[in-house]
C-alpha cells in the first residue's frame, strides 16, 4: 500500500534432525542401526514427504489467518538452488580460512547420534550421581588427591587433575572414627567439606602450597585395572584459571568429555582419550567397561571405585543439566572430528555489524544479541545424520587431500557424475573425485546443522549463486522478525554465514517478538495441555479478531498470556465496528447515495462542526498509526483504530447524526452527514487493512467497488491513506473532549437529580476555567444542547462565578488554628453553617465578616 | 450502489467470501503486479517449517506470521 515493490517468499525449512527424529517416530525406530538397516535412500524419502506434506498443511493455515506471501513459488531448503547456495558459502569458509576440521569436544547426543550445536542444548533440572574419588599418589605412601565429580562414567577417560595456580593446597592426615587415616591433597579451604563428606573425625595439617607447587605429582588411574589403556598414561596435575574453591579445589580432567577438559588437554598435548561410541556406549578402549551404555555405568564405576577403596564420598546432586533439544535426551561430551566455522575469528567484525541493523526494541541487539555473540564459540556446522545438505568436502583415502565443492555443476565437472543426479545422501555419497596422487576423493559423511541452511536463506530465496541478477538487486533483505529464541538461532546463523559470505549482516533491520504463553505466563506444551490452537480461535471468533487480539494485546516484542476473555473482548470490539459500519448502509440504500456523484466537496457548506470534527479525528489517527508502525508498534496501532471506531465513531458521531438521517432525501444537513461518514470510512478501511484483511476487503468492496467500477480490484491495492492536513483541526477536536466531558458531568447531575435525559431542562450554566474552555462551548453550543436535552446554554465569564449559584465554604483549619487557637472548632462548624455568597459578599465589600458561633459568641 | 449488510458480524461467512474473492480475482497476483515498479523492498521470512506443531510457530512461540503480514504493506 506504500507502493512498494516486495519480495515476500515464504520458505519452508525441510530438513534437519526435527524431521529426522519425527519419522524415526513414525516408523518406531530407536537407533541410527534401525534407519541403516531401513535403508538411507528409504528413509530420506519419507523425511522428504513427510516435509512436503507439512509444508502444505502449515501454507493452508498460514492462509487462513490472511497471511499474503508468495505461496506459489516459495523457497524450500531441498532444493538444488538452495543447497546450492549453503556449499557456496562453506567454500567461501575455505577461501577465507574460516574453515576447521579437528577433533573438538561438542555436545553430543547419544540417541540421535549426532553433535549438537550449543543454541541446541536445553537445560533442565536432573538428579546425577555426586562423588568424591581418590586419586592415588604415586611414589607417597597412603596419599591420594581428591576429587569430585557428577559424571563417575567419565572416570575410565580421565588422564589429569586440574588445580589454580594461585590456591593454596593443602596435604593433610584425615583420620575417621575407627582411627584408620590416610593422606589427602586438596585446596586448604575446602578442608573441612573434604572431611565431612568423608566422614573423617579428626585431621592435622601436615604442609601447605601452592597450586603451581603440585604439579610434580603424578597419581595412577583408580581403575586401571579394568581399563588397560590407563595403564600407559602419565596421570599429571596441570594449571588452569577455571579451577574455582569449590568441592575439593582439584578437577578431574577427561579430555574427550568435556570443553575445559579438552582445552587443558590440548594446552599440556595430553592424550584425548575417548572410550565412548556415537551411542554414548564404550569402546573397546574402556576394556571392561566396553558395550555398557555410559548413564548405566554411572553405577557400577562408583561400585568398582568403593572396592578399589577410591571412593571417599558417593551422593547425588540437583542440578541444570543439557539436553537434546530434539528427543531431551540427556547430552554427553565427546572428543569428536568435526567441521567449524571460525567464529571467533570473525566475532569482531559480527560485533560490529550488529550496530549497523535497526533492532527492535533497540535492547534485541545492543543487549540481547550482542551478549550472546560476545560468548559464541566456534559453530560446529557438521552432524553424523542423514536427512540435510550434505557437506561439500570431498576427501582422498590415499593422500588425505580435501577438496570443498561450490557447486553442483563444480562437481559434476569434477566427478563426470549424471546431472540427473539428487543433492541428497545417498546419492552424493557415491559420486568419487579423482585426485591428484592417483586416488578417489570420497564425500565426508556428514550433513549440515539444520542452522547452517536457515543461515543462508537471504542468498538461496534470490537462487544465489545459481543467478546473480536478483541478487545484485535485491539482497540484502530489508527486514526480518523472529522471536526472541532465534538471538540464538535466525539471528546468529545468519550474521555468521554472511559474514563468511560476503563480510556484512544479510539483514538491515530486525524484528524481535515475543512468545505465546498460556493465560498463567507458562510456555505452551503438549504435556502441560495448555496449548491454544489458532486454529480453534479462528473457527469460533475469525481469523480477524484473532489477528487483532494477537496484534493489539501487547508490543511485538512482549511475550503474549494467552488470555480467552481478551480475545472475546476484542471480538466484541470488531463486533462494534461493523454496527457502525452498517448504520447508515440502510438509509444510503433507500436514497440510493451515490458517493460519485455527490463529493463532499459539494456539500462542503452544509458541514457542521461535528462533521470538521469526524474528518479531523480521523486523520489524527492516520497519523498516529502511521507514528506507531514506523516503530514496529503494532498494538498501538490497532488500538488506536479500534478506539476511534468505539468512542469516536459509535459512541459519539454515531449519536450526533441518528436524526438527521431521518430527513427527506435531498436534504443537504443529511447529504453532508452522508459524505462525512463516507469519506470517514474509506479511511477506515484503508487502515484496517494491514490487521483485519478480511473485514477491510468486505468493507471495500461495498463502499468502493460497488459504487465505482473503476476502483482498484481489492483493497489491498490501494494506497495506504496520507494525513490529509486540511482536515486536521487539532483545536475543534480539544474542544469535543470539553464538551463530551460536560455532557458527561450533565447527564452526572441528571442521574443525581433523577432526571431522565428524555425530560428537558430549561438551562445548562457552564463557568469556564479558562477561555479554551468558554470557545469549546461557543463553537458546539449545538452540540452541547442535543447532548443534554437542554434549552439553553449560560457561559459564565472565564474564572467567574455564577451569581445564582449557591456557594459552599470550605474552612481550612491550617489557617483558622494558628488565628483562633481554641476556639477553632467552634470557628470550624460555624462557618460550614454560613451563606457562601454573604460571606464573599462581606469580605469583598469590608473585608471582614461577623460570626455568630452556637454558644451565642460572637468573634470578628 | 452501496448494499446493506447483515446485522450479525459473521466472521466465518465473511472470510469465506473474501478468499473465494481474492482467489477468483487473483487479488495477490494482481497487487504484486500493481506495485511493479514501486521501490523494491526484500522482506526475508523464517523458513518454518517444524514437525508437528501449529501456527504459532515453534510450540509457545508467537507466530511470526502475524506481525510480518501486518507489516508487509
Ligand atoms: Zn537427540
Ligand atoms: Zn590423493
Amino acid at each position: 500500500m506504500n507502493n512498494r515493490n516486495i519480495l515476500e517468499r515464504p520458505g519452508w525449512d525441510m530438513h534437519g534432525l526435527p524431521i529426522e527424529v519425527k519419522v524415526e517416530g513414525l516408523l518406531g525406530f530407536k537407533s541410527k542401526k534401525d534407519i541403516e538397516s531401513f535403508g538411507v535412500e528409504n528413509f530420506i524419502e519419507k523425511c522428504k514427504e513427510f516435509a512436503i506434506t507439512q509444508k502444505q498443511a502449515m501454507t493452508e493455515q498460514f492462509q487462513r489467518l490472511g497471511v499474503w506471501l508468495q505461496w506459489s513459488d516459495p523457497y524450500m531448503t531441498l532444493k538444488d538452488d538452495y543447497i546450492e547456495a549453503a556449499w557456496w558459502t562453506l567454500k567461501q569458509a575455505q577461501e577465507k580460512n574460516l574453515l576447521d576440521v579437528g577433533k573438538r569436544s561438542v555436545n553430543w547426543c547419544p540417541r540421535c547420534e549426532t553433535a549438537i550445536a550449543d543454541s541446541e542444548v536445553e537445560y533442565a533440572e536432573r538428579v546425577d550421581p555426586s562423588i568424591y574419588v581418590k586419586f592415588k599418589v604415586k611414589g607417597e605412601e597412603n596419599t591420594f588427591i581428591v576429587i569430585w565429580t557428577t559424571t563417575p562414567w567419565t572416570i575410565p577417560a580421565n588422564v589429569a587433575v586440574a588445580v589454580h595456580p594461585d590456591f593454596e593446597y593443602s596435604k593433610f592426615r584425615a583420620i575417621r572414627q575407627d582411627g584408620s587415616e590416610e593422606i589427602l591433597i586438596a585446596a586448604t579451604d575446602l578442608i573441612k567439606n573434604v572431611l565431612k563428606q568423608g566422614r573423617y573425625v579428626d585431621y592435622e595439617v601436615l604442609e601447605t602450597m601452592l597450586g603451581e607447587d603440585l604439579t610434580t605429582l603424578e597419581y595412577e588411574s583408580p581403575v586401571g585395572d579394568l581399563v588397560p589403556v590407563q595403564n600407559g598414561i602419565k596421570h599429571g596435575v596441570y594449571l588452569a584459571d577455571f579451577v574455582t574453591v569449590e568441592n575439593t579445589g582439584c578437577v578431574h580432567i577427561a579430555p574427550g568429555h568435556g570443553t575445559d577438559d579438552f582445552n587443558v588437554g590440548m594446552k599440556y598435548k595430553l592424550p584425548i582419550l575417548c572410550p565412548v561410541g556415537p551411542n554414548g556406549s564404550y569402546t573397546d578402549e574402556a576394556g571392561e567397561y566396553e558395550g555398557k551404555n555410559v548413564r548405566e555405568a554411572n553405577p557400577i564405576v562408583i561400585e568398582d571405585l568403593r572396592e578399589r577403596n577410591r571412593l571417599l564420598a558417593e551422593g547425588t546432586v540437583t542440578h541444570r543439566y543439557g539436553h537434546c533439544w530434539r528427543c531431551k535426551t540427556p547430552i554427553i561430551y565427546l572428543a569428536t572430528e568435526q567441521w567449524f566455522l571460525k567464529i571467533t575469528e570473525i566475532k569482531a567484525k559480527m560485533l560490529e555489524e550488529i550496530d549497523a541493523v535497526d533492532w527492535y526494541p533497540d535492547w534485541a541487539g545492543s543487549a540481547r544479541f550482542r551478549t550472546w555473540v560476545e560468548g559464541a564459540r566456534d559453530w560446529c556446522i557438521s552432524r553424523q545424520r542423514y536427512w540435510g545438505i550434505p557437506i561439500p568436502v570431498w576427501k582422498c583415502k590415499k593422500c588425505g587431500k580435501l577438496e570443498v565443492i561450490g557447486t553442483k555443476a563444480e562437481m559434476l565437472e569434477k566427478s563426470g557424475a549424471s546431472s540427473d543426479i539428487e543433492l541428497h545422501r545417498p546419492y552424493v555419497d557415491k559420486v568419487m573425485i579423482p585426485c591428484e596422487c592417483g586416488g578417489e576423493k570420497k564425500r565426508v559423511e556428514d550433513v549440515f546443522d539444520v542452522w547452517f541452511d536457515s543461515a543462508v536463506a537471504s542468498w538461496a530465496t534470490l537462487k544465489f549463486p545459481q543467478t546473480r541478477e536478483q541478487f545484485d538487486e535485491w539482497w540484502p533483505a530489508d527486514f526480518i522478525t523472529e522471536g526472541h529464541d532465534q538471538t540464538r538461532g535466525w539471528f546468529y546463523s545468519q550474521l555468521g554465514a554472511s559474514m563468511v559470505g560476503f563480510g556484512r549482516a544479510p539483514y538491515k533491520s530486525v524484528l524481535m517478538h515475543g512468545f505465546t504463553l498460556d493465560a498463567g505466563g507458562k510456555k505452551m506444551s503438549k504435556s502441560l495441555g495448555n496449548v491454544v490452537s489458532p486454529l480453534d480461535i479462528i473457527e469460533r471468533f475469525g481469523a480477524d479478531t484473532l489477528r487483532a487480539y494477537v496484534l493489539s494485546s501487547s508490543a511485538p516484542w512482549e511475550d503474549l498470556k494467552f488470555n480467552l476473555e481478551e480475545v472475546e473482548t476484542v471480538h466484541r470490539s470488531i463486533n462494534i465496528l461493523w454496527n457502525v459500519f452498517r448504520f447508515p448502509l440502510p438509509y444510503m440504500a433507500l436514497d440510493n447515495f451515490d458517493p460519485m456523484k455527490v463529493s463532499l466537496d459539494s456539500v462542503k457548506d452544509a458541514l457542521r462542526e461535528e462533521d470538521r470534527w469526524i474528518l479531523s479525528r480521523a486523520q489524527s489517527v492516520v497519523k498516529a498509526v502511521n507514528e506507531a508502525m514506523s516503530g514496529y508498534l503494532l498494538h498501538k496501532a490497532v488500538r488506536e483504530i479500534l478506539e476511534f471506531t468505539l468512542e469516536d465513531l459509535s459512541r459519539w458521531y454515531i449519536q450526533l447524526i441518528r436524526p438527521r438521517t431521518w430527513t427527506e432525501a435531498d436534504d443537504p444537513d443529511k447529504l453532508a452527514a452522508y459524505c462525512v461518514l463516507y469519506e470517514v470510512y474509506v479511511t477506515l478501511t484503508k487502515l484496517l487493512s494491514p490487521f483485519m484483511p478480511y473485514l477491510a476487503e468486505e468493507m471495500y468492496q461495498n463502499l468502493i467497488r460497488n459504487v465505482d467500477p473503476n476502483a482498484v480490484d481489492s483493497v489491498h491495492m490501494c494506497d495506504w491513506p496520507t494525513v490529509n492536513e486540511a482536515y486536521l483541526d487539532p483545536e475543534l477536536e480539544a474542544a469535543m473532549d470539553t464538551v463530551r466531558s460536560i455532557v458527561e458531568a450533565a447527564s452526572n447531575a441528571r442521574q443525581k437529580a433523577g432526571r431522565k435525559l428524555r425530560w428537558p431542562i430549561s438551562r445548562i450554566i457552564v463557568s469556564p476555567e479558562n477561555e479554551g474552555t468558554a470557545k469549546a462551548v461557543e463553537r458546539l453550543r449545538s452540540v452541547l444542547m442535543d447532548q443534554t436535552n437542554s434549552k439553553a446554554i449560560i457561559l459564565t465569564g472565564a474564572g467567574k462565578s455564577w451569581e445564582e449559584l449557591g456557594l459552599e465554604v470550605i474552612p481550612d483549619p491550617g489557617k483558622i488554628g494558628p488565628v483562633f487557637k481554641k476556639e477553632a472548632g467552634k470557628v470550624i462548624s460555624a462557618l460550614k453553617e454560613v451563606d457562601g455568597i454573604a460571606l464573599k459578599k462581606a469580605f469583598a465589600d469590608s473585608g471582614e465578616f461577623e460570626l455568630p458561633l452556637q454558644t451565642g459568641q460572637l468573634l470578628q | 450502489m452501496i448494499k446493506e449488510i447483515t446485522a450479525k458480524y459473521d466472521a466465518e461467512q465473511i472470510e469465506k467470501k473474501v478468499t473465494e474473492f481474492w482467489e477468483d480475482s487473483d487479488a495477490y497476483r494482481k497487487t504484486r503486479e500493481h506495485r511493479k515498479t514501486g521501490k523494491r523492498l526484500f522482506l526475508l521470512t523464517d523458513p518454518r517449517i517444524q514437525p508437528g506443531i501449529s501456527i504459532w510457530g515453534l510450540p509457545g512461540t508467537r507466530s511470526s506470521k502475524i506481525p510480518f503480514s501486518a507489516i508487509i504493506p
